[in-house]
This record gives C-alpha cells, structure tokens and sequence, in this order.
C-alpha cells in the first residue's frame, strides 16, 4: 500500500470518528450574537456548540412569525400516550425504540445497554470507548458503523459484537437491519446490502439511485432540499408510490404514506399520494414508522391525525430543548431523563 | 417560520454529520470542527437564498469551510497538539495515531490540499478553485506536505517510503 492509500485510508477512518452535533443551536446563537454586534456596537460572546446524543433541538421561546402550535400542556403527551412516557436514570441516554418497553441506551462511561421501562432495569449490550454515531436497531440485534467498519451485537445477554465488514465509501447515511443483511445508502447511490455472517456486498434490486427511507422502503431524495422526490419504492416487493406534490409544495420528504414539506409560508404535511394535506408547525423530515412527525414542541402522529405536546428542558435563555433518537424524544430534568417512546404508542 | 429558514434548517440537519467529519480532517480537532462548520454555517444563511439557486450549498460551505480554516490557522495560530484534546484515534492504533499526529502538525494549507485531495477527492483545479490558489500552488503544497509526512515517518518509524 503507498503512502498516498494510508493517508487517504486515515482520513476516511478519522473522519467517520467525527461525533455527529447538532450546530444549528450554535449557528442561531452566533446569528443573534451577529444581530446583536450590529446593533450595540459592540462584542458579544459567541455561544459554544451545544453537545447531544442524536438530534439535539431547540426551538425559541417567543418567535414572531412562526406558525400557531398547540397551546402548551393543552394536549400532554402524559395524559394522550401516558404509556409511552418515563423516566429514566440521569446517567444514561435513549438512542433509539426497541419495543413498547425497551430502549436501546447510552450509559456512561461506555456501554450500550437495554433498558426496560416496565422493570426500571438495563442489561448491558456492548462496551465501547464511544457511543455510535450512526446507528440502527431491530428486536434482536444492534447495528452501528465504527472504524470504517460495520458492528452487530445481539440484544440477547451475552451476545458478542462482531465486525462485519468494511463500509465502502465516505457518504454513507442511512442504515438498516434488513433480516440477516445489513443495508445501506447514501446519496444518489442506491441501497446496498452485504450478509451479518460476511460474504459479499451486493446492491439491492431497483435501488439505483435511491435512498432508505424506512427499509424495504427507499426514495429518490433530491440533494436540493427544496425539490420534490418523485417516488418511493418497496425493495422487497417492488411496489412503487409515485409522489404527488400537492400544489405550491416544495421539499417533499416521503415515506410511503405520509410526506413532509414547505408551501410558501407554511410546513406542510401531506400523503404522498397526493390526496390529503395540512398546514403544521414546524414539522420537517421523514415519518418515524411511517406516522410519527415531530418538531416545535410536539409530535404529530399523521396516521390518527393526532398532535400531541411535551414539555421539553427549559434553558436559561428561555428556549426550550430536547433531542431526539431512532423513535425516542428525550429530555433531562431533575429526577433524570423524561422519554417518549414511539413503539409504545398503540395503533389508531 | 418564513419557509427559507425551514429549508436552511433541513439542509443543516441533513448535511451536519458530513459538515462536521469534514471539519475533523481539516482541523484536527472536534472542538474547532463544531466551530468551524457552525461558522460556515452562519455565512450559508445570510446567502441561503442566493446559494440555493446554484444547487450546491453544501459545495459553497465546503468551499468556505476550507478558506476560514487557512485563515484561522494564520490568525490565531491555534493548533492543538497538546494532549488535552480528545483524540479521534484510540491506544491501540499506534500506526494510525503516526499518520494523524504528523498531519495536525502540517501547516493548515498543506493539510487542506491533502484532505482535498485524499478525503474529498478532488482534482488539482478543484482544490485551486476551493482553496483560491493556482494549481502550481496547490502542486507544489501537496509536494511539500508528502515529503514532509514521508520524512518524518522515514525518521520514526523506519518503515514508510
């Protein structure tokens, strides 16, 4: 191997080491910061990044011009979904639903493990010098990418982690448990899908171009954020949803029921077939299980057409924040983490 | 929410993860890499709608990424080498650990022709293009920083070319 392989190899690998922030709350502190030099005249500190496990969010306490949401409290996700809320152990994060009960969790200094909201119990998964950056989970096995490599461990006691394979290419941004394959994407690469024993990788059948969305499902995400896909695709069976915008909508993002997007002054949340769709506040992004949507302060579940609301942590500045992993939204408050688990809320 | 500001957002929550391991090659540090991207960031929004309609932000906040990082370098002169950073490579990657320890050590142009050109793979008249620099300029960088990476791994380990 040359030096120039070794080198480009150890960036590749330092790179995927990178732990995934959130900087938009650092990107509006430094905006109002910016406002605020310009009008006074004067320095102002910049604000430091905010750390988080997943999606970090913050959302203003008073914003002029943002869309009415529900009133606070009015629709409490304790008293709409009060079997999906608890809280757990200050000292660990959610990273992602496993069932109606378990959460897969981050405890520190280093481990993965399960935690059962019915028992108030964890058992450990894996120890690891850090958490996963990109992750996915099923009821038996963890996935995560780490030194250039995919990992699986079983959520059983005693499983061991082990590494699969190689992750080809720099952009990978979306994972799955698919069975026993792995599958992957990044964009406008198509989905590919190597075996959890090893063997080859291989791309999936008419995924050329798409992206996962929830797997079997997968997209044909535009990179401008402001086009419309223009389908969504079952890898397993081939059944395709052609994507029809509803008038005015830009930024389409679909699973294959429900769609996210902006017309004019509004978020909008649609089918993806094009035959319902509402103004929401602030709700962006693909569906969770194809039916969850949050933002702002609240999560819509578009399959029953309900929105519910939760409290979040209140900062100093006023802005309230919370985070968000693979079907869980978490907060820390006094007597530790409040947590909504999505795979707990009851079909309509 | 004026939908401008839902379209930034959407690309920033999209685009972070990747913004940010680009910023890691570039800085060295995931400190400076938050603050790096949040910078460039911050100049996408004041262009956002100018930007957009080119299709390429994130090419333009690369692009702004690579010069701020050059011209902080020259500033403030703030590379961490000292053990208090939290590094990316573990005990246990000794070879890996060499390689990195000699790139946070090249100058911050040098470093970014290299990422440039090995991590995000462009060519000499892209890296001209991003970095705002002639092409024998960005040769003659990418020369001086392999020798530098080859000598001084010739004169630790004995074992590289």
């Amino acid at each position: 191997m040359t030096t120039e392989e070794r080198l480009a190899q150890a960036l590749r690998t330092i790179a995927d080491r990178a732990e995934n922030r959130d900087v938009l709350p650092g990107v509006m502190a430094k905006q109002r910061s910016l406002v605020r030099r310009r009008a006074k005249g004067a320095l102002a500190a910049v604000c430091a990044a905010t750390l988080g496990w997943g999606m970090l969010v913050a959302w203003p306490a008073a914003a002029p011009g943002v869309m009415d949401t529900v009133e606070p409290r009015r629709n409490a996700v304790e008293r709409v979904w009060p079997q999906a809320v608890f809280t757990m152990p200050g000292h660990s994060r959610p990273l992602a639903a496993i069932s109606a009960t378990e959460v897969l969790v981050w405890a520190e200094p280093g481990a993965l493990k399960v935690y059962d909201s019915r028992s108030k119990r964890s058992r450990l998964v894996a120890t690891l010098g850090q958490a996963p950056q990109q992750l996915a989970v099923d009821r038996e096995r963890v996935l995560w990418i780490a030194d250039g490599h995919f990992w699986v461990v079983p959520l059983r006691p005693g499983g061991q982690a082990r590494k699969v394979g190689p992750t080809l290419g720099k952009n990978i941004d979306r994972i799955a448990l698919a069975g026993q394959d792995v599958v992957w994407s990044a964009p406008l690469d198509g989905v590919w899908r190597m075996g959890i024993d090893g063997g080859t990788l291989e791309r999936v059948a008419r995924s050329k171009g798409l992206q996962l969305v929830e797997w079997p499902w997968a997209t044909d995400e535009p990179l401008d954020v402001r086009t419309n896909p223009t389908r969504v695709v079952n890898l397993q069976t081939g059944r395709t949803i052609e994507v029809r915008p509803a008038a005015g909508v830009e930024g389409l993002r679909c699973g294959p029921t429900w769609c996210t997007g902006t017309r004019g002054e509004h978020a909008i949340v649609q089918r993806s077939d094009g035959g319902w769709n509402q103004v929401h506040r602030g709700l962006r992004g693909y569906p969770y299980r194809d039916r969850f949507l949050t933002g702002s302060g609240e999560i819509y579940d578009a399959r029953s057409n309900t929105t519910v609301s939760f409290e979040g942590a209140k900062l100093p500045s006023g802005e309230t924040q919370w985070s968000t992993g693979g079907g869980v939204i978490f907060w820390t408050q006094a007597d530790g983490v409040r947590v909504v688990n999505l795979a707990a809320v009851p079909q309509p | 929410m004026r939908p401008w500001k839902v379209e930034f957002e959407e690309f920033v929550r999209a685009r972070s993860h990747a913004l940010l391991r680009y910023g890691l090659v570039l800085t060295g540090n995931a400190d400076d890499a938050a603050d790096l991207v949040q910078e460039a960031l911050l100049k996408l929004s004041s262009s956002w709608r100018r930007v957009r309609n080119k299709d390429d932000p994130e090419g333009y906040v690369r692009t702004i990424m690579a010069r701020q990082h050059v011209s902080w370098w020259r500033r403030r002169r703030r590379e961490h080498l000292t053990a208090d950073i939290p590094s990316p490579v573990h005990d246990d990657e000794p070879e890996l650990g060499e390689i990195w320890q000699r790139l946070r050590a090249l100058p911050a142009r040098q470093r970014a022709v290299l990422v440039l050109r090995y991590y995000e793979d462009l060519a000499d008249e892209e890296i001209a293009a991003r970095l705002g620099i002639s092409q024998a300029t960005v040769r003659s960088q990418v020369s001086r920083a392999l020798a530098t990476l080859r000598v001084r791994a010739d004169a630790l380990t004995g074992r590289w070319r």
